[in-house]
């Protein structure tokens, strides 16, 4: 069970607390930093920290004040609490109630590889990254780093919730050179996983290579509006764009785009495929799963959008409690997107520009308008295939995701579960 | 902006370090007292590595919020631990942990001597003349000064008199920003404390109108020091107001090429994504740079002077010395549209064979040091806003950044802006749009400057790089004129 139980027990005893959060948070990540084939840096990080939340009632009002602690004096801890209960004294926010004990879902995110041989994880990855690299001629290594981390969370307040889980995270980054002298070009690509073996790493650095080899023929795209089919990347970019809009937060201060029980963009007849949202907490290597949220709501899942609408709002239990929602949700889960009708041969017909990757979505907040650059692409006609760079991408967040076609095969990628692949007719403008 | 006073402290007296027992903590401001342990540790370490090196730091914040739903109060941190590392010969080994005392001293010692000894202790690896500093900026208007009673009245007549000024705002927050940086370095030679007050305003006004999409607009002053950052002028605020009502509604921009005049805080990224990423001697040394190429060489228009300044009073990226213990001077990267140093760590100094700067950074105790940026600017000229609009057929006036990115190798940069004004004939048109973006091929914009203003500003802003490593900056520079394009 979680927690060190000292914490508790003078937390019990503060007079004036009308509620509390404990949480531990407890590290251990190893670190790889490589230039070309050689290591520049190796480094373990161990960190043993936690949050301690606390609220007061403050007459019909509540405040909350909060500070992070680490392995520390008895003395330092009750300075923190009397800090903190000052700064709750002056809060005065709608008061709300704490979730209380419940049941708490298996979810599984933590990788038995990174459990049990976290030190030599970094190296492994390092050779599949090498072996990617060997398999794609006139491919070099510029750089490439690789953080292999375990972390125990634990959750306890004072209504009952308690609960604690494990779980793992990969990240790489690779730089890959090609060509040579002043044509030389350089292609980027980063992963996230929970698992080494979602990663795939050395057929996932085989295809950035072959991608680096494209750069060195990319020209600028045609200007104009034209058919866009993407991936995971674009797509990571959009829902992770979307779902902070559709919170409950958001929903209840009226400071989004998005107005409950509207369509996100009034497309009509040039709807795509149904898009439906769904977070789900409890996603096996999920993300963005968990077994117990910051406030001690217990993971589970929530549509958000259905048929382009949205329907509902993911709320934690202070946003669920002001907008009176049957349940609280807690932080947002893993999202997932549908599955669609066609495979991904069949979104790639005809004309089209294919999205690899842009430099940086940055939608409007209000809008959903968006310009990125593109980093690389293919245009497409008939049975011709070109690599293009530069020029910018041009639309807007909601319709795209109205409009979207989704293929049928579907993976867990770094920031969603669903589709490979996306084709949006309309909407979308290069400029050149 | 006024040169910083120093308020030096004594050192380690009033340390809270207890002796023993799993719980024990440095607490802030007993930071100095832990110079004697790390000292010792970096001794021991030097027994067998030829050279060892070890940093501790400790980040906290508070901001008080108000809004349609009341007052909150949110801290971070603190944030707190030790990093050691050692020289190997072959590359730098670190071992950090947040337990910053006596037992995670050990553990740091512990791991890193279990590392085999290189074959030889005769190695490049400066650790610096011997300098011992102390050194605390509070500002001018110190943080308890004023009660957080006082703030929170302050923040609230203030957004109640924003809210005020105009009926088609439908919400707006407003948030003050209080906390404190502590770095504390130890290498054989060098012993250097810095705590840096950090203070700030901002925040956010949404206006809608009875059709089309709501307008946002994010404003934020930060500076080092104490409260005389969390002012909002009345002319700051008049013009947020307005901005905010324009936007609601707007239309994208026309795309295309065209003359932009930019605000400082916008200027301040193109600085930044072309000439502050861009020359980060890490990326020379994996061949990521195209600039590597171009040292003593034009890159720019003879009206682009780009300097790195950590040591600019008051601005957000300020430190004494960087968190590799190098002591804090000013970078001239490019002067008179020619390229002349980049900005360095001490590996990628080491590995390039340049001059080092002090540009090694880290977010905090449990990452990697990189070359970084600290306040990257554009030197301001002699010549004024209104001249810069005036010169301009058909244009755009840009401000209000919300992102950039950008791209060493293929000398491209993407700057995103949360507003736009169409310029005619040497008139700002009235008609705003919305978002703007901004992108081209670096020598081509900075060869397109015809005009720098003399209004100098540095605001703040947060730098990433690879979209982690999170670092405070500042970014600005005065108004200046170029080509782009928009999109």
């Amino acid at each position: 069970m979680p927690t060190p139980k000292n914490p508790i027990e003078r937390l019990k005893a503060i007079p004036g607390l009308s509620a509390w959060v404990v949480s531990s948070r407890r590290t251990r990540r190893e670190e790889i930093y490589f230039r070309r084939n050689e290591t520049e840096s190796r480094r373990s990080v161990e960190n043993l920290g936690g949050r301690v939340d606390l609220f007061t009632t403050n007459g019909d009002r509540t405040g909350r004040g909060s500070f992070d602690i680490q392995a520390g004096d008895p003395a330092a801890f009750d300075r923190q609490i009397e800090k903190a209960m000052t700064l709750a004294r002056l809060g005065s926010e709608l008061p709300f109630p704490l979730a209380g004990k419940s049941e708490y879902g298996k979810v599984y995110l933590l990788d038995p590889e990174a459990r049990d041989s976290l030190e030599t994880m970094p190296s492994r990855a390092r050779a599949a990254i090498q072996e990617g690299v060997g398999r794609t001629r006139d491919v070099r290594l510029a750089a490439a780093e690789v953080f292999v981390t375990k972390t125990n969370t634990a959750v306890i307040n004072s209504a009952g919730a308690a609960a604690e889980n494990d779980e793992s995270s990969y990240f790489v980054e690779v730089v890959l050179m090609a060509g040579s002298g002043a044509g030389e070009q350089e292609h980027q690509a980063r992963w996230r996983k929970r698992r080494f073996e979602d990663l795939d790493l050395a057929t996932a650095v085989q295809r950035e290579g072959e991608r680096a080899i494209d750069r060195l023929s990319a020209v600028k795209p045609s200007a104009g509006a034209t058919p866009v089919v993407f991936g995971p990347e674009l797509l990571g970019d959009m829902i992770a764009f979307l779902v902070p809009l559709a919170s409950g937060a958001s929903a209840f201060r009226k400071d989004g785009a998005l107005t409950i029980g509207e369509p996100i963009a009034e497309l009509g007849a040039d709807a795509g495929d149904p898009l439906i949202v769904e977070l789900d907490a409890l996603f096996p290597f999920g993300p963005l799963s968990y077994r117990i949220d910051a406030l001690g709501t217990a993971g589970t899942n929530v549509r958000i959008i259905e048929n382009g609408t949205f329907v509902r709002p993911h709320a934690d239990a202070q946003f669920a409690h002001y907008l009176k929602l049957d349940r609280a949700t807690g932080a947002p889960g893993t999202p997932q997107l549908p599955l669609g009708k066609l495979a991904s041969a069949d979104l790639r017909r005809d004309r089209y520009l294919e999205i690899v990757s842009v430099s940086d979505l940055v939608p409007s907040r209000g809008s959903g308008r968006f310009s990125a650059e593109i980093r690389l692409g293919y245009e497409v006609t008939g049975s011709t295939r070109r690599p293009v760079a530069g020029g910018t991408l041009t639309g807007n967040v909601f319709e795209v995701l109205s409009r979207a076609r989704w293929s049928k095969e579907v993976s867990l990628h770094d920031r969603y579960v669903g589709p490979d692949l996306a084709r949006v007719e309309s909407g979308l403008t290069v400029v050149a | 902006m006024n040169r910083r006073t120093f308020l030096i402290q004594a050192g380690a007296g009033g340390a809270a370090i207890l002796s023993s027992g799993a719980w024990l903590s440095a607490e802030s401001g007993a930071a100095p007292a832990l110079a004697d342990r790390l000292a010792t540790l970096v001794a021991e370490l030097e027994i067998k590595f030829p050279y060892a090196f070890a940093l501790y730091t400790r980040d906290e914040s508070l901001t008080l919020e108000v809004s349609d739903d009341g007052n909150r109060l949110t801290t971070t941190g603190p944030n707190e631990g030790i990093v050691a590392g050692i020289w190997d010969g072959g590359m730098m080994r670190e071992e950090a942990t947040s337990m910053a005392n006596d037992a995670g001293i050990r553990r740091l010692r512990d791991r890193l001597l279990a590392f085999p000894a290189p074959l030889s202790k005769s190695v490049d690896m400066d650790p610096g003349p011997p300098i011992v500093t102390d050194l605390t900026e509070a500002g001018r208007i110190p943080i308890d000064s004023r009660s957080l009673t006082r703030r929170l009245d302050d923040l609230a007549s203030l957004r109640a008199a924003v809210t005020k000024r105009s009926p088609a705002l439908a919400m707006v927050r407003l948030e003050s920003l209080q906390g404190s940086s502590e770095r504390l370095f130890v290498n054989r030679t060098r012993r250097l404390y810095q705590k840096l007050s950090r203070a700030g305003i901002g925040g956010v006004a949404m206006a809608r109108k009875s059709s089309g999409r709501p307008g946002f607009l994010f404003i934020r002053h930060r500076g080092i020091g104490g409260l005389e950052h969390v002012e909002l002028s009345g002319p700051v605020v008049d013009r947020w107001v307005e901005r905010t009502e324009r936007l609601a509604g707007a239309l994208p921009p026309e795309a295309g090429e065209m003359t932009v005049v930019t605000e400082p805080n916008v200027t301040g990224v193109v600085a930044h994504e072309s000439f502050g990423h861009g020359v980060e001697l890490d990326m020379f040394v994996k061949g990521r740079a195209r600039a590597a190429a171009f040292i003593d060489k034009p890159v720019g228009s003879a009206m682009v002077n780009i300097t790195d300044d950590p040591t600019r009073a008051g601005a957000w990226g300020f430190y004494h010395f960087d968190d590799e213990g190098w002591t804090a001077a000013p970078t001239r990267i490019i002067e008179n549209g020619i390229f002349r140093r980049g900005l360095s760590d001490s590996f990628s100094a080491r590995a390039s064979g340049l001059p080092r700067t002090a540009n090694g950074r880290r977010e905090s105790w449990d990452h990697k040091a990189y070359a970084r940026m600290s306040n990257i600017f554009f030197e301001p000229g002699q010549q004024t806003r209104e001249e810069l609009i005036r010169g301009v057929t058909k244009g755009l006036l840009v401000g209000h950044f919300s992102s950039g990115i950008e791209d060493p190798k293929g000398w491209g940069m993407q700057v995103v802006c949360q507003y736009g004004e169409v310029i005619e004939n040497g008139r700002l048109t009235g008609r705003v749009v919305a978002p703007v973006t901004l992108s081209g091929y670096v020598p081509d914009v900075l060869g397109s400057v015809d005009g720098v203003a003399n209004d100098l500003e540095l605001p703040p802003g947060t730098c990433g790089k690879g979209y982690k490593e999170f670092v405070p900056v500042s970014s600005g520079g005065p108004t200046i004129r170029f080509k782009a394009r928009v999109s």
